[in-house]
C-alpha cells in the first residue's frame, strides 16, 4: 500500500493537472483576501457572516475566515485530484498493473484514500496558508493571532476529514459504476442536494450528512460544541462504510 | 508436483447463462513456454484473468507459485501479466510509466528500468508519451511493464496482435530470451498458431471452455511428422513405380507431386527407385503438418467423438 501511495504521488507530480489545480487553489485564495470578496457555492449563506465580512475593515483573521466561507468552491477544483488519482486508473485501465503487484483489494481502496487524504490536506493548506501570506502582503493587521491559528489549523484539518468523506462516496460510487463522470457528478451535486433536501424537508438529520457545511458549521460554532462529536462519528461511519462496501464490491467484481 | 509455477484445478467459470469455462485443468512446469490454443470465447482471456485474481474464483482451485488462493497476493507479486491491452498512462512517457511501475513493485535500481526498456527496444521511445507509441510500441511497453520486477512467471495474452510482421518476430526473439536468459516460465495466448508454434514447448487446446488436450511441442511434432512430399516431372510414373516397388499409402496431388504416407516412408530409398526408373526427382521432403491443422484435426475429432 505505501508503494501505492508513493506511485501516486509521483504520476500526480508529473502530471499537469496537479499543478494546475495547486495554481487555482493558490488564485482563488490570493483573489479572496487581495480583494476581500469571499465568495463560493452556497445553498444557505451564513449572512450575518458574510454582511460582517462586507462592512469592517479586515484582519488577517477575517482574510482566514472569508477563506473559510468560500472554501465550498475547493470541491470542485478539488475533484481534478480524484479523477486524477483514482479515475484514470479505471478509464485507463491500468488499475490491472496495480492489482498486479499483488496489493490487497483493501489495500488498493485504502491507498487510493489516503492518496486522496493527502492531496485534500496540502491542497486546504496551500489554500489557507495562501490566504494567511496574502493578508500580510496586503498589509491587513495580524488581530487575534491565537485564533487566526486556531481557525487556519482547524479549517485544514476539518476541511480535509470531512471532504475526503465526500469523495469516499465518490470511490464507492465509481467502483459501483465504473463510471468516472458519475462519481465526480456526485461530488458535485451531493452538497447542494443535501443542503436544498434539508431545506424543503425540515429533516434536520440531513445536516450530518451536510459535509461541505459541517466544518465551517464548526469553526463558526453554528453547530453546538455538545453535538460535534456526533458529526464526526456520522462522517467517520459514513467513511469507513464507503471503503469497506467499496474493497468487497471490488472483491467480487469482474476487473 | 514440485516443479509447478501453475496448478490449475476444476475450475470452472459462468458468467450468467454461459459456462465459460468447465472443469479446466492444467499444469505449467517451471521453465515451459506454454501456448493455450482456442478459437474466439474459448476462454483463453477468462482463464488468464483468473490467474491473475482479475476475475474471482468460484469453482476449483488455482495454485500459484506453490501459493493458493488465501495467499494469493503474494504469488501475485512474483508474476508480471499483460491481459488484453497493454495498460499505461497515455500522458506519461516510456521511462515515466516504467518508474511508476518500479515503484509500485518497490525497485529502487534505475538500472533495471533501463534494463526492461532497452530489452524490448524501446530505448530510442524513452521519452515518448504512452499516448503517442504505436501499437506494436505499446504492446513492448506492456511487456517491459510485466518483466521490469524480474518475474518467475509471464502471463501474455495476445501479445503479438496488432503486431506487423518484422514485430512479430522481434517479439518472439524476446519471448525465447525471457525463457532462456532470465529463467522466465510463460504462458501465452495468441490467434497466430505458427507464431505460438515457433515459440511453445507445451501446447493446451481449450475448446467451449475445456481443455481437450495438452501436448509437449515434441509430442506435437512427432504426431504431425511422417511421410514424404515428393516433387517429380511424371507424378503419375513416379506412382506407379513407388506402388510396384510395394510402397503404399500413395497420393498424386498433380501432375508433379504425390505424397507418401508412413513414418516408414525413407527418402534415401525412395530417390533411388525413381531415379533408377528414369524419373526426374525434383525434391523430396519430410512431410509435417502445421499448428493450424494439429488444432483443425483435433476439433474435427472432438466434434465427431461428440
Amino acid at each position: 500500500m505505501i508503494n501505492q501511495i508513493r506511485a501516486d504521488f509521483y504520476r500526480q507530480s508529473h502530471t499537469r493537472g496537479v499543478w494546475l489545480t495547486a495554481l487555482l487553489t493558490v488564485a482563488y485564495s490570493a483573489a479572496i483576501c487581495w480583494f476581500q470578496a469571499p465568495g463560493g457555492i452556497m445553498v444557505n449563506a451564513p449572512q450575518h457572516m458574510l454582511q460582517d465580512l462586507a462592512t469592517k475593515k479586515w484582519t488577517v483573521y477575517d482574510g482566514i475566515r472569508s477563506a473559510m466561507i468560500s472554501s465550498s468552491v475547493l470541491v470542485y477544483l478539488f475533484i481534478g485530484l480524484f479523477v486524477i488519482v483514482i479515475g484514470y486508473e479505471f478509464s485507463q485501465h491500468t488499475y490491472k498493473n496495480t492489482l498486479l503487484t499483488g496489493i490487497s483489494r483493501l489495500g488498493f481502496i485504502l491507498g487510493k484514500y489516503v492518496t486522496l487524504l493527502a492531496d485534500l490536506f496540502l491542497g486546504m493548506a496551500l489554500y489557507f496558508a495562501t490566504a494567511l501570506v496574502v493578508g500580510l502582503l496586503h498589509g491587513l493587521p495580524g488581530g487575534d493571532w491565537t485564533a487566526t491559528a486556531k481557525l487556519v489549523g482547524g479549517g485544514v484539518v476539518m476541511s480535509t476529514f470531512f471532504v475526503s468523506v465526500v469523495f469516499s462516496l465518490a470511490l464507492l460510487l465509481l467502483i459501483l459504476t465504473r463510471s468516472t463522470v458519475m462519481a465526480a457528478v456526485f461530488i458535485v451535486v451531493w452538497p447542494l442536494a443535501i443542503s436544498l433536501l434539508s431545506i424543503a424537508t425540515e429533516w434536520h438529520w440531513l445536516s450530518y450528512f451536510d459535509f461541505f457545511n459541517t466544518e465551517s458549521g464548526i469553526a463558526f460554532k453554528l453547530i453546538a460544541q455538545g453535538d460535534i462529536w456526533r458529526y464526526i462519528l456520522v462522517s467517520a461511519v459514513v467513511l469507513v462504510g464507503s471503503i469497506g462496501v467499496a474493497t468487497v464490491l471490488i472483491r467480487r467484481q469482474e476487473l | 508436483m514440485e516443479n509447478a509455477v501453475l496448478t490449475i484445478q476444476d475450475v470452472s467459470k459462468r458468467f450468467g447463462h454461459y459456462q465459460a469455462l468447465d472443469h479446466v485443468s492444467l499444469t505449467i512446469r517451471r521453465g515451459d513456454v506454454y501456448a493455450l490454443v482456442g478459437e474466439n470465447g474459448a476462454g483463453k482471456t477468462t482463464l488468464m484473468r483468473m490467474i491473475t485474481g482479475l476475475s474471482p474464483i468460484s469453482q476449483g482451485a488455482i495454485v500459484l507459485l506453490g501459493e493458493n488462493a488465501r495467499h494469493y497476493q503474494m504469488a501475485l507479486s512474483r508474476i508480471g501479466a499483460v491481459i488484453e491491452t497493454p495498460a499505461a498512462f497515455d500522458k506519461l512517457t516510456v521511462a515515466q510509466n516504467l518508474r511508476l511501475t518500479a515503484i509500485q513493485h518497490g525497485v529502487t535500481r534505475d538500472a533495471d528500468i533501463e534494463d526492461a526498456i532497452g530489452f524490448v527496444g524501446l530505448t530510442a521511445k524513452r521519452d515518448v508519451k504512452a499516448k503517442n507509441l504505436s501499437l506494436g510500441q505499446r504492446q513492448r511497453l506492456g511487456l517491459a511493464t510485466a518483466i521490469l520486477a524480474h518475474p518467475d512467471f509471464l502471463i501474455l495474452d495476445e501479445p503479438i496482435n496488432g503486431l506487423d510482421p518484422t514485430g512479430i518476430v522481434e517479439f518472439r526473439e524476446l519471448l525465447h530470451r525471457l525463457n532462456v536468459e532470465k529463467q522466465t516460465t510463460i504462458l501465452i495466448s495468441s490467434h497466430i498458431l505458427s507464431e505460438l508454434y515457433q515459440v511453445a514447448t507445451r501446447f493446451g487446446f481449450l475448446h467451449h471452455g475445456t481443455i481437450i488436450k495438452e501436448v509437449t511441442r515434441a509430442a506435437l511434432d512427432a504426431e504431425n511428422s511422417g511421410g514424404l512430399q515428393v516433387t517429380v516431372d511424371d507424378a503419375a510414373k513416379a506412382a506407379q513405380v513407388l506402388d510396384a516397388a510395394g510402397l503404399k499409402g500413395l497420393h498424386v496431388s498433380d501432375d508433379q507431386h504425390l505424397t507418401l504416407a508412413g513414418a516408414a516412408a525413407d527418402s534415401a530409398a525412395v530417390n533411388r527407385l525413381l531415379v533408377q526408373a528414369g524419373v526426374a526427382v525434383v525434391g523430396i521432403r519430410v512431410r509435417t503438418t502445421s499448428l493450424e491443422d494439429y488444432y483443425t484435426r483435433l476439433l474435427a475429432s472432438k466434434e465427431d467423438a461428440q
